[in-house]
């Protein structure tokens, strides 16, 4: 398997698509997004991810004239190639179904050229959306594009069995843009599997209730390890989003982050930095826990988690 | 890998018979695991970082310090180095036997002595 | 009582022990019998008081009493420090030296002690004294940070 990907980033024009990939992957908050201009025809960028991987962004501008271009005269050239296609729905999009129409063309094309392609979808602006309302618009929203999705995928079922893609909701004003990225990127990581046996081996021997593996330089979760449930669902990526907020303050200071400790009296919770490419955040339910201790046993760890990443 | 349970476990059996407290914890006086009575006005990771400035100081002159023995007008502490790192020491009343205190510290040490040095030979 | 010749005697007694040091609260140096050998002598000594002297208020942290004595052993020599009244007696030995002798010495010296304090008590108002509570100890006063 190559170490590089092309990750596509479609959607119609103002939906946010190079908003999210600069506040995943280039260090911007979310208030800086008002500063960026639209894309024209597409950008590309270049991100190590896991140190050893490249993703290849294509970040396609989403005016109506680049996609057309896009879909007639340069549709090999984009969609030749590609392992993801991620595509952004404006959530507040008065022309949804045109939108949509857009989508059904372009998964086409994709699935003409690239029947290996993941697909996500992401729903996104879904902070503009009054928040009791917001699960029911967005089960409305992803049931069409579901639908849509099959439409696409429809003739030529026999190459491709599953061309429904995953649906997300997301905002970048909250942590459920690192929640949509952290299941795009678990897809992409390999050794994923490898690495959860660990953790939760890891995990066993610490007597820690959780074990969560970040990417070090966007913070998303790659790998995590629960050996006692917890009942916020959205925690990894509410830490995620904090994390890597106070990260980026600790380096306009000049300084790298290199661990944190938080205790109360019913836990502690370690974020040390790990592998070359990885933050990782042990829970322990003990509010006394020795910290050299997990220090020292999380840089013993850290030779196996090394060995698993640089495995081809 | 360094089971917390586990080092309880061991830190646990000198005390008997007059030792009432054990602690290990590295030269910079952090605390691994401390198994003994709680005294009220010091907590225990409080007086492993004591031992361990008290320890630095007697070492600061002369590299080779092998054991150190406090005798107080409360009770006795004993401490050594275990695996090159860390620190092991064990707490007794006064009217406990010294060397029963010193043969404690010098079995527990030994016990401890190879497996810690495996899980931090290669940390530098 | 010559306390001079006391030290001697008590030296010459226990096997290995090359040196007795008597000091202040404040680490000034009272009394000394015996050459440590094979070390420059007065350096040795000056380095000995002080890293003693700031590991007193440590060990009064600890609350478990004034302090009476420490005990360090290395690898070529052994030293013992009591706290007597208001003095330390700095013992250095040899490694082979009888360690136990060493912490009983303590029984030894005390008379010396008492003996001293009786002819020339040290000045008050040393920032280590021993608050009244302890005679023996010690010990820093309680505002003592």
């Amino acid at each position: 398997m190559s170490s590089k990907r092309k990750v596509l980033l479609m959607g119609k024009s103002g939906s946010g698509k190079t908003s999210m990939r600069s506040i995943i992957f280039a260090n911007y908050i979310a208030r800086d997004c008002s500063r960026l201009g639209p894309t024209i025809e597409v950008e590309h960028a270049h991100v190590k991810f896991l140190g050893n991987m490249v993703l290849h962004l294509w970040d396609c501008g989403g005016q109506e004239s680049f996609m057309e271009n896009f879909l007639v005269s340069q549709k090999d050239q984009i969609f030749k190639n590609v392992q993801v296609l991620i595509y952004v729905f404006d959530v507040e999009s008065r022309e949804f179904e045109k939108d949509l129409r857009y989508y059904q063309s372009c998964l086409e094309a994709l699935l003409q050229n690239s029947p290996n392609a993941q697909v996500f979808c992401l729903i996104h602006k879904m902070d503009l959306i009054e928040e009791d309302k917001r699960e029911e618009t967005f089960k409305r929203r992803e049931a069409e594009v579901l639908r849509y999705s099959e439409l696409a995928a429809t003739p030529l079922q026999s190459e491709r069995q599953n061309a429904v893609c995953q649906c997300f909701k997301s905002s970048i004003w909250d942590e459920t843009l690192y929640k949509a990225w952290s299941a795009i990127v678990y897809h992409l990581v390999p050794n994923v599997g490898t690495m959860e046996d660990k953790l939760k081996k890891f995990g066993a021997i610490l007597d820690a209730d959780e074990i969560i593996l970040f990417e070090r330089a966007t913070f998303l979760v790659i790998a995590h390890a629960v050996l006692r449930e917890h009942k916020d669902p959205h925690r990894f990526e509410k830490v995620s989003n904090i994390i890597k907020q106070f990260k980026l303050s600790c380096t306009k200071m000049g300084s790298k982050l290199d661990s944190i400790q938080v205790r109360n009296s019913q836990f502690s919770a370690f974020i040390d930095s790990f592998t070359q490419n990885t933050y990782v955040m042990i829970v322990v339910p003990d509010g006394n826990a020795s910290a050299p201790m997990i220090t020292m046993n999380v840089k013993n760890a850290r030779k196996v988690f090394e060995a698993i990443e640089t495995k081809p | 890998m360094l089971r917390q349970k586990a080092l309880v476990d061991v830190l646990g059996q000198v005390n008997t018979s007059g030792v009432d407290g054990s602690w290990l914890f590295n030269k910079e006086g952090l605390l691994l695991a401390y198994v003994g009575t709680e005294q009220k006005e010091v907590a225990s990771n409080v007086s492993s970082a004591l031992l361990a400035s008290v320890w630095t100081a007697l070492e600061r002159r002369a590299n080779d310090l092998k054991e150190t023995i406090l005798v107080l007008e409360d009770g006795v502490i004993v401490c050594t180095l275990v695996a090159r790192s860390m620190m092991l020491a064990i707490r007794a009343s006064k009217q406990t036997d010294l060397g029963l205190v010193r043969a404690k510290l010098h079995s527990l040490s030994a016990y401890l002595e190879q497996p810690i040095l495996s899980i931090s030979h290669d940390l530098g | 009582m010559n306390v001079q010749q006391e030290l001697e005697e008590l030296m010459l007694t226990y096997e290995g022990v090359c040196a007795i040091f008597i000091t202040d609260h404040d680490g000034g140096l009272i009394l000394n019998v015996g050459l440590p050998a094979s070390l420059d002598n007065s350096r040795f000594r000056q380095q000995l008081i002080v890293s003693h002297v700031t590991t007193i208020p440590q060990i009064h942290k600890l609350s478990m009493g004034g302090h009476q004595t420490t005990f360090a052993m290395y690898e070529s020599h052994q030293i013992a420090i009591h706290s007597l009244a208001k003095y330390y007696f700095i013992v250095h030995a040899g490694c082979n030296t009888n360690t136990g002798a060493m912490l009983a010495l303590r029984e030894k010296l005390a008379p010396i002690a008492n003996y001293m304090m009786s002819v020339c008590p040290p000045i008050d108002g040393d920032g280590l004294m021993p608050p009244p509570s302890y005679p023996s100890a010690a010990a820093p006063p309680p505002d003592f940070d």
